[in-house]
């Protein structure tokens, strides 16, 4: 099947009016969430993960990554009005942006950012319609050996990458893959980590343990943090941006997409990552570099750019192989498993609708927010003013109720104060709890091809070092690691919180 | 000795590591050719266990250089921590037995004091605008036979 013909079927799916709506609805929570500093897309996709069992795959899909990427888009709204990045991927923003809105522009910031979006949106989404049938094609080729390989290289790879250290972050990847082995033993039927109570044959509940690491431990951080008041003093201004801003900030939105569709496939680089190495990319190439950090319009337009491609390639490593690069795609992965879907490279000839409506579906979400984004963007800055002490409450009640559905049982409740205590130790020591989602969810898929490999190899743990595929992984891995010594990704890597 | 964020980290990973080697070993290891269940746990238990000593050998280094640790637990956090969750434990103990309203009324009750900032008029409104939005939400949005108000003891 060709790609038009692809992607016609694609649209099918994208414009049923359910679907619409639910693409709507996520794209409008991505830019609330990324617009209100404290409430993030990993929170907002696990409160809402218990609520999409009763959804069409599609439809819940199609939801949970408006979400993702809308935050991305809404974040740099509150960082260009108001001096406050609501996602750490904006927080590049705020140097040139709030600058422009002091000098009267913040309407053409907000436009230009919009526009590239849009257009690095855009670029994404195609990318991933290109990509695709090629890439699984060569994942089809993968025995268990290399899988075992490429979900070590991931997980490395992004443990490496996080803040607070790689010792950190190798921990808490494998207490999450502790976690991941509870319930029945897929191989063996034994059950693992049950301490006799039935409800943990099936394993930990995804969707409770992502709740309680991230919302409850969050919210007690976020109540014990002193609270900056944020206060819009700026005018909007004109919306349309001048024709020296255009020309300015055309090249700057084709190097951003370019470098943030690059990284955002690489596990572990993340959004916050892309817009923070596009800036300063866009700096170090212009020939004027003291305009930045006093207004330039290239400072808004690459980072912009940078992180909503990034937000698209994402999903490339998870929909084509079925590994997730960072936390927020291994909740999507979640996502994914719990209807029944899972996402790699059969994934396309499988469930065509699913795959083909989610990349057409992207498309039209980032067409949807620049219409969100430019008329309302009055709105979204009134919802600054909500006081954080209504919204935790709220968030809370959310969460309890939307725990308590999944099985209607109290224990799902009691085990949402067990995460959430871990998710605090956690947070107290440094470590980074979105880690512990990756381990967990790839945990299982590394034991099982890891035991498959080694069967097939008759116990022989060369096997990984000889074919090439699994080599070249390893290898990449272990250079991963050595390069988190330098000086650059280190610095790179205090920037982005994601 | 004050438990800063490195030196708790390290016994997180030791405790949860040595743990999972305990009962993973109970489990059977199996052979290299035929892994058992219990090879994974043991496996990345004992990874778990060298970055707990990676994590405490880096820690002591620290020390020796006279670095200023801070303790891990922050004093402020002490308050939300013991109301947050004595609020979903709460809500988990009621649900069952006095159905969604009162559950949620707990929940929202003791969660306000979370924060010392909030104004106890304000709890009221808070109440009754959680309880609408929730119950629009889930009983009538997305049809979940919640029991409102039940009484089964």
């Amino acid at each position: 099947m060709d790609l038009f013909s692809s992607l016609a079927m694609g649209l099918q799916v994208a414009v049923t009016p359910v679907n619409l709506l639910y693409c709507l609805m996520g794209v409008t929570l991505g830019t609330a969430i990324g617009v209100l500093p404290g409430v993030g897309p990993i929170i907002t996709i696990s409160l809402l993960l218990p609520l999409t069992f009763g959804l069409t795959p599609e439809a819940s899909i199609i939801m949970l990554a408006g979400i993702f990427y809308g935050a991305a888009y809404g974040g740099s709204t509150t960082s260009i009005l108001v001096n406050l990045p609501g996602e750490a991927s904006s927080a590049v923003t705020c140097i040139d942006g709030h600058q422009m809105a002091r000098q009267g522009r913040a309407g053409a910031a907000l436009a230009v950012a919009a526009l590239g979006s849009f257009f690095a949106g855009t670029v994404g989404t195609l990318m991933i319609a290109l990509a695709g049938p090629p890439l699984a094609a060569i994942a089809m080729r993968f025995g268990a050996a290399e899988y075992a390989a490429l979900v070590f290289v991931a997980l490395l790879s992004t443990a490496a990458m996080t803040r607070g250290g790689v010792v950190k972050g190798i921990g808490v990847a494998l207490l999450g893959m502790v976690f991941g082995t509870a319930g029945s033993d897929v191989s063996t039927g034994l059950f693992r980590f049950t301490f006799g109570i039935p409800e943990l044959r099936d394993g930990v509940e995804f969707a409770v343990l992502a709740v309680g690491l991230f919302a409850v431990a969050e919210i007690i951080g976020n109540i014990g943090e002193p609270q900056g008041q944020a206060v819009s003093s700026s005018k909007i201004g004109r919306l349309w941006p001048t024709r020296d801003d255009f020309r300015r900030s055309w090249p700057a939105v084709l190097r951003g997409t370019g470098l943030g569709a690059l990284l955002g496939v690489l596990p572990g680089a993340g959004l916050a990552m892309s817009s923070f190495t596009a800036y300063m990319v866009e700096k170090s190439a212009s020939k004027q570099p003291e305009r930045f950090g006093k207004g330039a319009v290239e400072g808004v337009a690459a980072p912009e750019a940078a992180n909503n491609a990034a937000s698209q390639t994402a999903f490339i490593p998870t929909l084509l192989l079925g590994v997730p690069g960072s936390p927020t795609m291994a909740l999507m992965l979640g996502a994914f498993m719990i209807h029944g879907v899972q996402p790699g490279p059969r994934m396309m000839g499988d469930h065509p609708q699913l795959f083909w409506g989610l990349i057409v579906s992207m498309w039209i979400g980032n067409l949807l927010l620049v219409v969100l984004n430019l008329p309302l963007i009055g709105l979204w800055v009134r919802l600054l003013r909500v006081p954080y002490h209504w919204l935790y409450v709220f968030v809370l009640a959310f969460a309890c109720v939307g725990v308590f559905t999944l099985s209607s049982s109290a224990f799902d409740i009691y085990s949402l104060v067990f995460f959430g205590v871990l998710g605090y130790l956690l947070k107290a020591a440094g470590c980074n709890p979105a880690l512990f989602i990756l381990g967990f969810i790839l945990g299982p898929m590394f034991e099982e091809n890891f035991r498959r490999a080694m069967t097939l190899s008759r116990g022989d743990p060369m096997v990984f070092l000889e074919r090439p595929i699994s080599l070249t992984l390893v290898l990449i891995g272990v250079a991963v690691l050595a390069a988190t010594t330098t000086s650059f990704v280190r610095r790179g890597r205090a920037e982005a919180t994601d | 000795m004050t438990i800063h964020a490195d030196l708790l980290a390290a016994l997180i990973f030791l405790v949860f590591g040595a743990l999972a080697i305990a009962i993973g070993y109970g489990y059977g290891f199996g052979t290299m050719a035929a892994l058992g269940s219990g090879a994974m746990p043991m496996l990345v238990g004992a990874g778990l266990c060298v970055m707990g000593v990676v994590q405490l050998v880096q820690t002591r280094a620290a020390r020796q250089t006279g670095e200023q640790l801070v303790s891990a637990f922050s004093r402020r956090e002490t308050r939300p921590l013991l109301f947050i969750l004595g609020a979903i434990l709460a809500f988990g103990l009621l649900i069952d037995r006095l159905g969604l309203l009162p559950a949620l009324a707990a929940l929202v009750g003791i969660s306000w004091f979370a924060d010392a900032g909030g104004r106890k008029l304000e709890l009221l409104a808070v109440l009754v605008a959680v309880a609408t939005l929730i119950v629009a939400i889930f009983y009538f949005g997305l049809g979940i036979p919640f029991r409102l108000v039940a009484w089964r003891f």
